[in-house]
Order: C-alpha cells, then structure tokens, then sequence
C-alpha cells in the first residue's frame, strides 16, 4: 500500500496515522508469520481408514489401487471415528502424529497412500489429500432463503388440492380406513367434498342471521375456501362465483387480498375456457406449445377474454410479474392471437422456445390407437404384459376413485382397454406404478403406490396369472402390513440371488426395503440394511454405479439433501450422497440412473421441483432464474460423480414432475422427456423434448418436435409400440385434482433411417426379467471407428416405466455388430459376434446362441377402431 | 398505572411539548399492550411513523365511540393520533384482522376457515385473552418432560416453527424474535422470563435433529424450549392458541401465533401473522413482567 496525500484529495491526517499503524501492524504480523511458515508448510491435509483386520485392509488397498475415491471408501467401510467426514483428519502436521503414522507417511507427496499401518484400533491406510474431501452437506438455508427474500416467486396454489386434503382429514374416518378398502376411501373423498360444500355454503349464507359471524377477512377466506373446493371437483363456474364473491368484499375495504384474487379469478377462467372447448378430452392440438398451427383458436372465446381481463387487472399492479405475463399469452393463444395480439409490454416472444434443431415432428395418435383415456396425476408403465411380443400400456391416476386402466396392445394399431377382464377394475389411485417379475413366472408384475403428496394409504402388488388377469397379492406377500404415503418405489436384486427385492421410499416415513424371500413373501430388512432414513422422498433409482456387482440405490427428496446408498454386499448399506458429490438438489423429483455417455457407467439425473411458474419462464426468456437446475452427473468410475449440468447444457429450471428417457433418433445416445407442471392451474408449461448429442450436450428440440404438451406431466415411457424399430413417447398428463385431467398422450415417432436392435434377455439364475443385466453393442458407423453403446436392463426413470426390453439405436450404416451381456448374479458372459441389424433378438443366460424373434411392424392408429377408448372409466362415474 | 408505562407517558408527553402541540394528525400502527375501556385508554407499541416519530410505547386517550372492551392485547392497531395539550389521542380504530396477504398466509386462512366450519368444536378449545391456559406436557430438545404449569409464577413467550420451513420470513423469524427477548430480558431469563418453539413437523425434528434446531439460536434449554411431542399432542397445544397446520407438498402451510402467558398461567396475548417486530412483542412481554401476580389485564390500568 502506496500512501501520499496529494492536494486532490486531502487525506485527513488522522487517516494517515493510522495507516501507518496498520502498515507496522501487518509488517510486524508478516515477520511473525514467516516463523510460522515452517511448521505451516510441513502441514497435509491427511485422510485414514481403519480397517478391524489386516483381510479387510487388503481389500481396500486393493480397490484404492484399482482408482476407487477415498473418502467414499472410508465413508463406507472405516471404523474409525472420521468415517462420517469422509476419512479426513484435518489439516495436521504429521510431525504430531503418533510414531508408526509418522514413519507411513514419511516421504509421501500429495495423492499418494501409505502401506497398511497396524495401530491399536486396527489396520490403517492413509493417503495425503490435495484437498480436504467436501464436508458440509448442501446448503439447506441458502437455497432456502431465495424463496423468503421473493428471489423465487411462488404464486397462488389454484387447485383446492390442499383444501380438499384438510376437508378429507376432518371427514370422520374408522380406523383401518387406508388399509384395505380402496373403494371406501374413495366414498370418503367424495362424502366429505360433498359435505364441506354445503357446511361452507351454509355458514357463509347464514353469516349475519343471527348477529355477525364473520369478519371481512374471514368471509373472503371462506368463499375463497368454497371456490377451491369447486375448482378442485372442476365445478369452474361455481368457483369463479365464489371467487368473485371474495373478489367483491376485498374491493371494498380489504385490498390487499386483490392480486391473488385476480390471479385466482384469471387461471379459473382460463381453466374453464380449456374444459368448455373440450380441450382436455379432446386431444387436440391447442395445448401444445408454441402453437403448432398459429392462428387456430378456441371455439368458445368468452371465457378465455375473462381470463385475460383479470390478468390485465393484475399486471396493470405488478408488470414485471413473469407467471401472470406468461399465463396471459398462453390466454391469447387459445384465441388465437398469440403473439400478435398480446400487449408488447407483456409480450413473451415466441422465438425464445424455437428449436435450433429438428428431429421429425411427432403425432399424438393416442384416440386413434384407443389409448386417450382421461387420467389424473399417475404413473405410466409399457410392457408385454401378456408375452405376445407387443407392448401393452398400464395407466394410473391418483384420483382416488379412478380406477387404474390396462391396454393390451392388438398389434393392428389399436389397444384394447382390458382393465375389467384383468381383474383390475377395482385398484382404485396410485400416484405411481412400477413393474416388475417379482416371482420369476416371466410375467411382469405391477405395484401400485399410493398416497403421495396425500394421505398414507396401501400399497397393491398385482401379480400377472400369466392368462391377462392379475390377483392383489398384497397382504399375503407380506406387503399390506405398512401403510405410508408413497409415489416412488424401485426394484433391485440387491443380494445376487436371483430374485428382485423392493425399496420403497415414503414421505415422512422410514424408507423400506423389502427381501424377496422366493417364496413370494418379503420381509422388511430397512432398519438392519441401515437404509431406512426418513426424507419427503420423491424419487428412487438403483444401479450398481460403482461396479462392484451389486446393486446401490439413489434416493430424491424433497427439502432435503438427496441420498446415495452403496450396497456393501451384506445386506447392509452406507449413505455417501456427499462423498460422492450427488445431495443436490435440494428440492428434487424424478431421478434414473441412465449411461448417457456410452462410457460403460451409469450417471446420474436428477430433476429439480420447485412450483414456481416464473423461474421455469426465466429459462426461456434469458433471464436469470434463481431456483436449482436439472442435475446430471456423470460417473467419474471411482464412486464419485461430477456435476457436468452446465457443461452439457441442462443447466436449466422446469417444473418437472414425470419424465424418462429413451433413444428417440437411434444414434445410440439417450435422449430426456420431461413433463412439467404443479397441481395448481396456474401452471401449464410445456412439456421438454432434449436431445441427447452424443453424449457431449442436451439440445431443446421441443418445438420442432411438436411435443410441448402444456398439461401437467406425469408417468412417461419411450417404447417400440409398433414394431418399426423406433420408440414412441407415451405421456401420461392430468393434474393432482379431478378437475385437471387430461387424456393420455402417444407422440408417434416420425421414424428414422438409423439402424437399431432389439435386445429381450431372460435370466436363468439371475432374476428373470434379467433386471442389472448389461448389455454392451460394437459397432462401427460405415468406415468409422468402432465405438459401444451401452445399455441396463430395468434402468427407467423413478416417475414412468420404459419396457425390460432394449431397443438400441446402433446410427447410421451400423456393420460389425457385437453383442456382450454381462449376467449380475452368475457373473456369466455372453459374447456373440456378427449379429444382424434391425431385428429383434430374445438372448437366455447361459446359452450359446440368440434367438431371433419374429416381430411384424405396423403403424399406430391405422385401423381405428369402431371405438376409441371411452373417456369414462368402465363401472365407474 | 405500571412504572414503565408512567415513564413512557413522561417521554411521550416530551416528544409531544417539544412538536408544540400543533394540532397535527398521524395514521399510525402499532400492538396493542394494555387497555381500560372504562378510562378510554390505551397503550400501545406504535410503529414508526417517518419524520413524525420513532417506533415507541404511546398511551393514548381513545376518542370517539368506540367500544374497546373487544380489544386485547396482542391486537394490531391502526388509528390517528392526534395531540391535545397534554397527551395523545387516539381516534378512528381499527383492529387489523389480516396483516400478510402473500400466498401462503393467504392459503392458511382458508384452511382455518374450513377447519373452523367443519370442525365446530375447534373454536371452543382456543383459550381467550385472560383466560387460563390449560396445561401441556411435551418433551425438550434435551429430551426433558416439559410442562405448562412447571413455569407458574414466571412470565412465558412462545411460539411455533418446523426446521425444514423454507420461508425465513415465517418460521426463522417468529423464533428470532424469540432470540431478540432473549437479548433484551437477559438478566431476567429463567428466573422471571421462559422462552418455547413449540415444533410442528415432529416426525422430522425429534431427538438430534430437534437439538441442531434448538442450537440455531444457541437455545439455553433451561430458558428456552424446543419442544415437541406425538403429532397429535402436538397439534392439541396448537388449537389452544387458534394455531393450526397442514402437510402440503412437502412442507407445512400453517397460521401464525406467538403467545404470552402471564405469571397465573393465564393468556396474556396471542399476536397473529408476523408483520409485527421484535421490539413489539418485547414491549408486550415487559408489560407482562410488569404485572405482579393474582392480577387480571383488565385491572392493569387501574
């Protein structure tokens, strides 16, 4: 520091005494420092693992040679009391230490590890680190602070989800009510909806009668209550009546209620305006973004130009508002007026969601195939269900009285509804649904969870007779005992032998994990696997990401860092979410283990879930969004990850709920649908279509695709629906009401000239549905080099269910084809050479050859049936 | 008339000689701590008012005719002040019932109504201004059994708040506040003053994860208790106090209350949303200290 007072700037004097001070100070701290420089520099930053016998030492000194991350290992297996940090021991002069670490570690640099040390406690290994292992979990209280500070905007819930789960917990109930009766609780919601209607209505035409009830505040609150509970039903012109009641008293002598009412008032409206013109039923085209026919618009105008008038009123008090801009120019779409007509200061371009790149547009034949059934928020599962070598399609709704719907796939184009004939007429809701081969009978199996974002409510495992009928095996499996609140449970043969165990994750519950005893019981081990933690748990996905051939599992929450559990091979599990780099983020949904760089190892992504319509637009237009990203993280091979969400371009905010991926084009790569939304109706975003190119980065190609549903986004699957070769995007859309359902969707694949195969494993000794099997494809592209693709069976996302089957896109010119699997509890491998292109192939573990299998193609919808899928459930409404 | 508040008349009547006594009127804000409705007074902890005053306690003359026997303690107050000779009126009051419109206080409101309506045992069991708080038992972040009545004699501040509440503005600062009497009383904490978070997610922050909450604030547990219990124990206290909370996505949506029993166990205040400050509810709880034992709020001011 150079100080001269000059006359430009007259210092006072005072000033500069004490910057000469300061200046002695710091030359007399620098002096003092350089004696201190010594024993500073002779500090490491030192990591241990201990290790109870000299066996176990040896096995980890083996998988740290062979490029396994060190603090994982010590998370996992140390017993000493550094475990939990990772193994680190600070930042310590070894000098310190005791002799026998002193001598280990003498003359070791950064990066290096000592031979085995044997110490009083056990067998240690120690390693100087370059730098400290990551030792804070993820920040709760500054992610959280954006939301309180207004950085994240989190508008009006306009659904009555809410208000209709607190009318449902007054509802008196017998005990046992969530256990067994599926039809029960579904007279419960509809009795108490029915009966808070009336005592809301009552007590508010009463008010007055017999002297004032009720103040101001709370009138509005109670016709505000009464509008949600109509809106929840889809009653939209009784809400807005009861709206606009509120809107009413607010005006005179409560403003401060007004921008939510108005917001309120408008996304009704607008809601109403979309059921009016049938656009829900419908599967039309008006409610895909951006328009694919630009000047098109509703039939029915008046209740869109309601909608628009309250949004005005709102923007007119708060402009820069990003969700009631966006919900306006959605508003002039519907009347076709979209961008022309929308106010240039509320404009959001529609340039800003064009596509850079095209890959064919993709055609929602979902009424002409038979499968446009109306659903709520539910799982989606495609799967050959009755092994005729088509894949069938299996549909929930969390809507407590819809029952869960199963097609079967005619192999003319069409799906025939087969719900009642399976006998599964009476499996009534189910946020979510998984298949699996639980008892290795080659048939796949369903499991129905319930009670997400709800109430906890029972399980159903539906086992598959073989013969297009199921049997509820639930409490005799052992499964019917607990009953929690769940969207998201994974299936995993995490023992090796042979048959699929269950982890079911909860909200506000221990997670479980289910051992298959063979014997079609299971027995719940959570606690004693030291896995059973509590989060308000989202998504769960398996993988064995570490390679050690077992399987380990990655749990999503919600408020809370995410978790990474390593199978130790015993039954037992180790959470290292931090270690391994993966707890974010923080509020997190739908998750899947997915090799998306075709290195040979499973990354990982994550979606982020935050209901805040304006941070999902700031992607778009360019702003800076706030709320967490997408996260992929890529498998590093040593049991850590690393964050490359920005390098590959996902660096981005939706509000996604369901989503999956598959390989839409057939280069190899895998590429993401996510569905987006939040249950309240004003939030209708567009669907996300992104491009995976060649595992390098994720492009947008959503508008091109044709595929920017803007209805709420459940369970998806990418599946060969039709034998060509390609996979189609099947959408399951509807909200967390009765009244936002939506038909499901089947975006057909416009198709491609790239070659593909279509792999179906059978496992002998491992579990049969050959669920952990890999599968690894050479092939060279025309006169490129050889390269690999590589593929898991049972991968699919936590929130949609992609077929056991693997239909791999081999690119362009694909010569040379080569087929590995690799079997998880035989270890066996199977390598065939030669194998011809475009074909589907049905490989047995252990067996020497392939079988081809006879697949006649044909095009989705073509032959419409009489009758397309009636849009009310079968014995039901 | 309590000394604190005597003194503060004195420098209000200051502040009041030295703007001339012009005839001057003010909106003004504030908690109300202490009403007469036979004498038409009223103390209260104004807000600041720019360029007029500080935020500060002021008794006021109410006039007009307005009926103050509906007012408590604890109410938010708007008002004009105007200035006679010697003290400050207060005219034209307003109880405000709903401070914070943002969404969520919004959506708990609604809630409460339903809840109310369809539950008409619900308003019965909330404890009114100078009625006996029934006792409670829960269980402190040090895992000790902790009872309403084990602080008789003693003056009790409290509120309610769950760790993963993702808004600071909601749960963090109503038990921030909490914090800041911590601060002001010091020398009267445990002995005179005890501060409570009653937590509202308890399958979430039971045993360690209850103590790293508690140790946010650096809580001392004799003086200041987290406390929590079986979700239904738990939502019992709540509805003595008109609190009330729902699961929703993940997080709570609940009402605001923070509560001030005094020394007979009885409701001193219960102070809805949280718009009001730190400094306001110190001012309560001083003149809740204030008060000796065996004394009714309606006769404070006598």
């Amino acid at each position: 520091m150079h100080i001269s007072a000059t006359n430009r700037w007259k210092i006072p004097r005072r000033i500069i005494t004490w910057a000469s001070v300061f200046l002695l100070f710091a030359l007399m701290r620098s002096l003092a420092a350089t004696a201190q420089t010594d024993a500073e520099s002779r500090k490491e930053n030192l990591g241990i693992i201990v290790l109870p016998t000299l066996e176990d030492a040896r096995v980890v000194m083996q998988e740290l040679n062979s490029g396994k991350d060190f603090s994982v290992l010590a998370k996992e297996k140390s017993i000493d009391a550094t475990a939990a940090e990772g193994g680190y021991m600070g930042n310590v002069d070894p000098g310190e230490l005791r002799a026998e670490l002193q001598d280990a570690l003498r003359g070791h640099r950064v990066g290096e590890i000592t031979n085995i040390v044997h110490l009083a406690s056990g067998f240690a290994i120690l390693k100087v680190l370059a730098v400290a292992p990551p030792n804070a979990d993820l920040n709760v209280k500054r992610i959280s602070s954006l939301v309180s500070t207004g950085a994240i905007r989190i508008g009006p819930n306009v659904s009555g989800v809410i208000e209709a789960n607190e009318v449902f917990l007054e509802y008196a109930k017998q005990s046992g009510w969530n256990a067994h009766d599926l039809r029960g609780v579904c007279e419960l919601r509809t009795n108490s909806l029915a009966d808070a209607k009336k005592s809301v209505g009552e007590a508010l035409a009463q008010n007055g009668s017999n002297g004032a009830q009720f103040s101001v505040p709370q009138l509005i609150e109670g016709h505000s209550s009464l509008a949600q509970l109509y809106g929840y039903s889809g009653e939209m012109r009784e809400s807005i009546a009861e709206w606009k009641a509120a809107y009413d008293l607010a005006k005179n002598g409560s403003p401060g209620y007004l921008p939510n009412l108005e917001e309120s008032l408008g996304a009704s409206y607008l809601h109403l305006s979309e059921m009016e013109n049938n656009i829900y039923r419908g599967n039309t085209d008006l409610d895909i973004f951006p328009p694919l026919h630009p000047h098109a618009s509703f039939e029915k105008k008046d209740d869109s130009r309601h909608a628009i008038e309250y949004f005005q009123k709102y923007l007119e008090r708060q402009p820069g508002d990003l969700e009631a801009r966006w919900l306006l120019n959605l508003t002039y779409m519907t009347l076709g007026e979209y961008p022309s007509g929308v106010p240039a200061a509320y404009l959001i371009p529609e340039n800003d969601f064009h596509s850079r790149e095209r890959v064919g547009r993709f055609v929602d034949v979902a009424p002409a195939a038979g499968l446009n059934v109306m659903r709520g928020a539910g799982g989606v599962i495609v799967d050959d269900f009755d092994n005729d070598g088509l894949l069938d399609v299996v549909a929930s709704s969390m809507d407590v009285c819809d029952p869960i719907r199963f097609f079967h796939n005619n192999g003319d184009g069409t799906f025939s509804d087969r719900t009642k004939e399976g006998g599964l007429i009476d499996q009534l809701g189910g946020l979510n649904i998984v298949e699996a081969d639980y008892n290795n009978d080659g048939c796949m199996d369903i499991l129905v969870l319930r009670g997400g974002w709800e109430f906890p409510e029972r399980k159903s495992l539906l086992r598959n007779n073989c013969d297009g009928t199921f049997t509820d095996v639930t409490d005799a499996s052992g499964l019917g005992t607990s009953i929690t609140s769940t969207q998201t449970a994974v299936w995993a043969d995490i023992d090796n032998d042979g048959y699929l165990d269950l982890f079911v994750v909860n909200e506000n519950a221990p997670a479980q994990l289910f051992h298959n005893k063979g014997d079609g019981t299971f027995e719940e081990i959570g606690k004693s696997a030291g896995i059973d933690q509590t989060g308000f748990s989202k998504g769960v996905t398996a993988a064995d990401y570490d390679g050690d051939g077992y399987m380990d599992f990655y749990v999503s929450n919600q408020n809370g860092a995410n978790f990474l559990y390593h199978n130790n091979g015993n039954k037992t599990f180790t959470e290292v979410g931090r270690q391994a780099g993966v707890q974010a983020p923080l509020f997190s949904f739908a998750t899947w283990f997915f090799d998306y760089d075709n290195d040979g190892w499973p990354d990982l992504f994550v979606a982020s879930y935050m209901p805040s319509v304006a941070e999902s637009i700031e992607t778009y237009v360019g702003g800076r969004h706030n709320a967490e990203t997408l996260k992929l993280y890529r498998n590093r091979h040593d049991g850590t990850f690393e964050d490359v969400t920005e390098q590959v371009g996902l660096d981005k905010v939706f509000m996604v709920m369901g989503s999956n991926f598959g390989d839409i084009d057939n280069d190899g790569y895998l590429d993401i649908y996510l569905g987006n939304g939040q249950p309240s109706y004003t939030s209708p975003l567009p669907h996300v279509l992104l491009r995976n190119k060649e595992g390098k980065s994720f492009v947008d190609v959503t508008e091109s695709s044709g595929t920017g549903e803007l209805h709420k986004g459940h369970g998806i699957a990418f599946a060969d629906l039709s034998r060509r070769g390609s996979e189609d995007i099947v959408a399951g859309n509807g909200g967390a009401v009765p009244g936002d359902k939506h038909t499901l969707r089947v975006f057909e694949n416009p198709g491609n000239s790239n070659n593909w195969m279509n792999v179906r494993l059978v496992g002998l000794k491992t579990n049969r549905e050959a669920l952990g099997a890999q599968i690894k494809v050479t092939v060279r592209n025309g006169n490129s080099p050889p390269r690999s693709i590589y593929r898991t069976v049972g991968q699919t996302s936590s929130f949609g269910g992609n077929p056991v089957e693997q239909l791999i896109g081999l690119g362009p010119n694909a010569q040379d084809v080569a087929l590995d699997i690799w079997w998880p509890t035989s270890k066996a491998r199977q390598h065939f050479a030669g194998v011809k292109t475009n074909q589907y192939i049905e490989v047995k573990e252990f067996a020497s050859s392939y079988t081809h299998l006879e697949r006649r193609p044909f095009r989705l919808g073509k032959e419409p049936s009489p009758k397309a899928a009636s849009t009310a459930p079968p014995g039901n409404q | 008339m309590t000394g604190m508040a005597l003194k503060l008349l004195a420098s209000a009547c200051i502040l009041l000689v030295a703007l001339g006594g012009a005839a001057e009127e003010h909106s003004a804000q504030g908690i109300l701590l202490e009403v007469n409705p036979g004498k038409h007074l009223i103390v209260v902890s104004c807000e600041a008012i720019p360029g007029y005053m500080d935020a500060m306690v002021m008794p006021f003359t109410v006039r007009g005719s307005e009926d103050l026997k509906a007012l408590v303690p604890g109410m938010t107050l708007q008002f004009k002040i105007s200035e006679g000779k010697n003290e400050a009126y207060a005219e034209h009051l307003q109880v405000v019932k709903v401070s914070n419109f943002e969404s969520e206080p919004t959506e708990a409101g609604r809630l409460t109504f339903l809840h109310r309506t369809l539950d008409p045992t619900a308003e019965a069991k909330i404890v009114q201004v100078g009625q006996p708080v029934p006792d409670f038992v829960l269980t402190d972040q040090a895992q000790e059994t902790t009872r309403l009545s084990q602080f008789k004699g003693k003056v009790v501040a409290l509120t309610f708040a769950y760790s993963r509440c993702p808004n600071p503005n909601y749960c963090f600062r109503l038990s921030n506040n909490l914090s800041i009497l911590e601060r002001r009383f010091h020398a009267r904490m445990e002995s005179d003053l005890i501060l409570m978070t009653i937590v509202i997610d308890p399958d979430q922050d039971r045993g360690k994860a209850l103590q790293r909450y508690a140790d946010t604030w650096k809580a001392n547990p004799a003086a200041w208790r987290f406390l929590t219990g079986t979700l239904p124990d738990v939502r019992e206290v709540a509805e003595t106090f008109g609190m009330d909370f729902w699961s929703d996505e993940g997080f709570l949506t609940h009402s605001f209350h923070t509560v001030v029993i005094d020394r007979d166990g009885n409701l001193a205040a219960n102070l809805e949303g949280n718009q009001f400050t730190a400094g306001q509810l110190g001012d309560l709880v001083e003149t809740v200290l204030h008060r000796p034992a065996s004394m009714s709020p309606a006769s404070a001011l006598k």
